[in-house]
């Protein structure tokens, strides 16, 4: 595949198609109509309406005396069905039609323990039908572990604020930095859920992890120190599952231990200023991403220390945002070369426009750039270019009072579009008050090496769920 | 769900007003009607609880809660909203300052809580609806009076109480694209300055607004409507309507400063 500038004709229609879905009833609405005509004078005949005969009985928004502790979470229904892929082969678990069937049923518990003093505790169990009802038996105990079912803790922490200006937080918890909505550049502290990349619902993407924060407020200023204390790389897809990109099985990962050694820190300057918002920050982690290397001639994937020095800077202009971040990072490490540690620039731009009715346009584009690169770099299994590039480029427009909305999202790589791209278009129903059905579609399409994997181009996906929230 | 340009929501919604007796009343222009209805006493602060009941044409029903802060400052107003009710929306809060100072927009953040990230949003366009209701986010903020011309129309008798008919036209098409509206009609109450009926014309389209107040009282000396209703008529059919009620409105608790920072949004509602 060459390297030059291109798009498919179906990512190019899939595009258009979105766009225009998107726009073309903001062009109609915007289409010069009869305005409504009426004598000012018979005005005061129009209020012939009154409250409705079923008017719910009014109640307490916020109870003088609220709760000590209360349920919430949801419930959730998934099904995947997987349209594009080819006949396995003999003795391969096979991934076309239904690939998810699952149930998933989060619980939170939000804890009020006095006026400074909160807890919440939040789970979440699943099972996914589709392996029983394809043969289990087909499948690795690994790809049944990771995506048959699952019951974890998620959140569980205790927050405070002891005096005024100064909050503390301790516990299983999620922490976000930066201003981009899509791309993660200084947003380094929390792992990622990435076992179905383009599925992830967002309110699961990041992984809560064992932290320690206190955050100093004066001002607009926030001064933050974080302790992460659990070391946790995220969910990968496994070997012989729907996404595991290669044909060979990984080398065994290593864990290092949770000590205080290995305790990652960060630190945090945030301002929400006049006209917009700025943040510094530094930490010093571990690459959720591993890198192979050989350990007394024994093959490993290994996670590089890293330390980043981040900068983000956002503000709104009129109907217009816009947002930059960039990142230092260092440490980085590679199988092909295995005595040196590198440095990577990061860059993000992004532009955001409310201005069509009910309707979001976001645009990001992110480079990381490798200093002091080596071709060598470029060979398996590191697969590295001296810059990586992204786009993404998202729409979401609502209709029916916000009863409806069309979302798509597509995300391009390589600077010349050549490392692949995923589209996902989808459409929510709000049924009624916490009910909600939403389908779509995912497709993706493969790249260069290093990029989106050859493997995936079996994966386009239809996709629906029914979400009770209570 | 479209959040931007939430400002002052219940000063807005809930209307509070000087309790005014006029002496001069007859001889106010439109402008200056206008002016005393804008420039009322709202306290220093305020709590408040607004439950919206949103009803389609069929009668279907959809009901949203909010719990407001609010305060009012020398050069800003701030207000900070937590969103309680339906459950998929809940958490989810949204902190504007208002700045009064001409030529400096207001500043908007909205948290999100399925993503724990809080974000700074643009909200000029004031012309969508405000959390699928039938009030636009034009409706929640006080106008610049200077973006309209109003002319006095009469003073017709509402409900038994004597008003103003004042029309507001828009100076321009930015304003009418901004707030939704080619042109509006109140009738003022002219006792104390609250509007209890009002008509708008939505801009480029065939649909008007109907509000009117169904209760109004006066709470620490402040006049409050309690409860409203928003009817979008097309033609001489209702399409769509909100019922909105507040409850629970408090003035003049010396709220804590740090309750309308960014920090807070995230914090969540506060606990005392």
């Amino acid at each position: 595949m060459n390297s030059t500038s291109y798009l498919p004709a179906a990512q190019r229609l899939n595009v258009v198609v979105v766009m225009l879905g998107l726009a073309l009833p903001t062009v109609f609405a915007q289409d010069p109509a009869n305005q409504g005509d009426m004598d000012t004078s018979d005005l005061l005949g129009e209020f012939d309406f009154g409250p409705p005969a079923n008017l719910p009985p009014s109640e307490p928004v916020a109870p003088a005396n609220p709760k000590k502790w209360e349920i919430d979470g949801f419930l959730r229904s998934d099904l995947s069905y997987t349209f594009a892929g080819d006949a396995p082969a003999p003795g391969q678990p096979d991934y076309r039609g239904i690939t998810k069937l699952r149930n998933t049923l989060q619980l939170e518990v939000p804890v009020r323990m006095s006026p400074k003093w909160n807890g919440f505790v939040s789970g979440q169990f699943f099972y996914d039908f589709a392996y029983a009802l394809k043969d289990r038996r087909n499948f690795s105990e690994r790809v049944l572990d990771l995506y048959e079912d699952q019951a974890e803790l998620r959140e569980a922490y205790v927050s405070g604020s002891p005096w005024p200006g100064l909050d503390v937080k301790f516990g299983r918890q999620i922490s976000v930095w930066g201003a981009a909505d899509y791309v993660r550049v200084v947003d380094v502290l929390n792992p990622l859920d990435n076992r179905e990349p383009g599925l992830v619902d967002i309110e699961d993407l990041r992984l809560p992890v064992t932290m320690s924060r206190i955050d100093l407020s004066w001002d607009r200023w926030t001064l933050s120190g974080i302790a992460v204390h659990e070391v946790d790389f995220g969910r990968q897809p496994v070997f012989n599952g729907q996404f595991y990109p290669f044909s060979v099985a990984p080398p065994r990962e290593f864990q290092p231990s949770e000590s205080l050694a290995n305790t990652e820190v960060a630190v945090s300057l945030t301002g929400s200023l006049p006209g917009l918002d700025l943040g510094l920050y530094y930490a010093y982690f571990y690459d959720d991403i591993p890198h192979a290397e050989t350990v007394g001639g024994i093959p490993r994937l290994d996670h590089s220390r890293l330390s980043m020095t981040g900068l983000s800077v956002n503000g709104v202009t009129g109907n217009w945002g816009w947002k930059a971040e960039t990142a230092w990072m260092n440490g980085l490490e590679f199988n092909n070369l295995p005595s040196e540690r590198l440095s990577r620039l990061d860059a993000l731009a992004g532009l955001e426009y409310s201005g069509f009715k009910d309707t979001t346009v976001i645009f990001e584009v992110v480079n990381r750039h490798h200093l002091d690169f080596s071709p060598v770099l470029r060979a398996a299994p590191d697969f590295q270019n001296e810059n990586l590039t992204q786009y993404v480029l998202s729409a979401r427009r609502t209709f029916l009072r916000e009863r409806m909305s069309l979302y798509s999202i597509c995300s391009f790589f390589g600077a010349g579009l050549q490392r692949g791209s995923f589209q996902r278009f989808s459409a929510e129903y709000e049924l009624r008050d916490g009910v909600a059905l939403t389908m779509g579609v995912l497709f993706f399409h493969t790249g260069d090496q290093g990029g989106v994997p050859d493997t995936y181009e079996d994966n386009d996906i239809l996709f629906m769920q029914a979400k009770y929230s209570f | 769900m479209k959040y931007n340009r939430l400002i002052c929501l219940l000063s807005g919604l809930v209307f509070t007003f000087f309790p005014h007796t006029p002496a001069d009343a007859a001889e106010l222009t439109a402008r200056e009607i206008m002016e005393r209805v804008i420039n009322r006493d709202k306290g220093n602060d305020k709590t408040s609880d607004m439950e919206m009941v949103l009803i389609d044409k069929r009668g279907s029903q959809r009901v949203r809660k909010i719990r407001g802060f609010y305060q009012e400052l020398e050069k800003q107003r701030d207000s900070i909203l937590f969103f309680l009710a339906p459950a998929d929306v809940k958490n989810t809060a949204f902190l504007t300052y208002d700045h009064k100072q001409k030529g400096m927009d207001d500043e908007q953040w909205l948290y999100l809580p399925a993503l724990r990230k809080t974000k700074r949003i643009a909200g000029k366009d004031q012309s969508g609806s405000f959390m699928g209701s039938d009030f636009n986010y034009s409706d929640m903020t006080e106008p610049n009076i200077d973006d309209f011309v109003y002319k006095k129309q009469g003073e017709p008798v509402v409900e038994g109480m004597k008003t103003w008919q004042i029309e507001a036209t828009p100076k321009n098409r930015e304003v009418a694209s901004d707030t939704g509206y080619s042109k509006s009609v109140m009738f003022v109450r002219q006792d104390n300055f609250v509007p209890i009926r009002s008509v708008s014309w939505v801009n480029r389209s065939r649909k008007m607004k109907f509000m009117k107040v169904v209760k109004l009282e006066q709470i620490e000396g402040i006049w409050v409507v309690l409860e409203s209703q928003m009817a979008t008529k097309e033609g001489r059919s209702v399409v769509h309507s909100t019922y909105l009620r507040n409850s629970n409105v408090r003035f003049n608790q010396s709220l804590p400063k740090e309750v309308f920072a960014v920090r807070q949004l995230e914090k969540g509602l506060p606990g005392f």
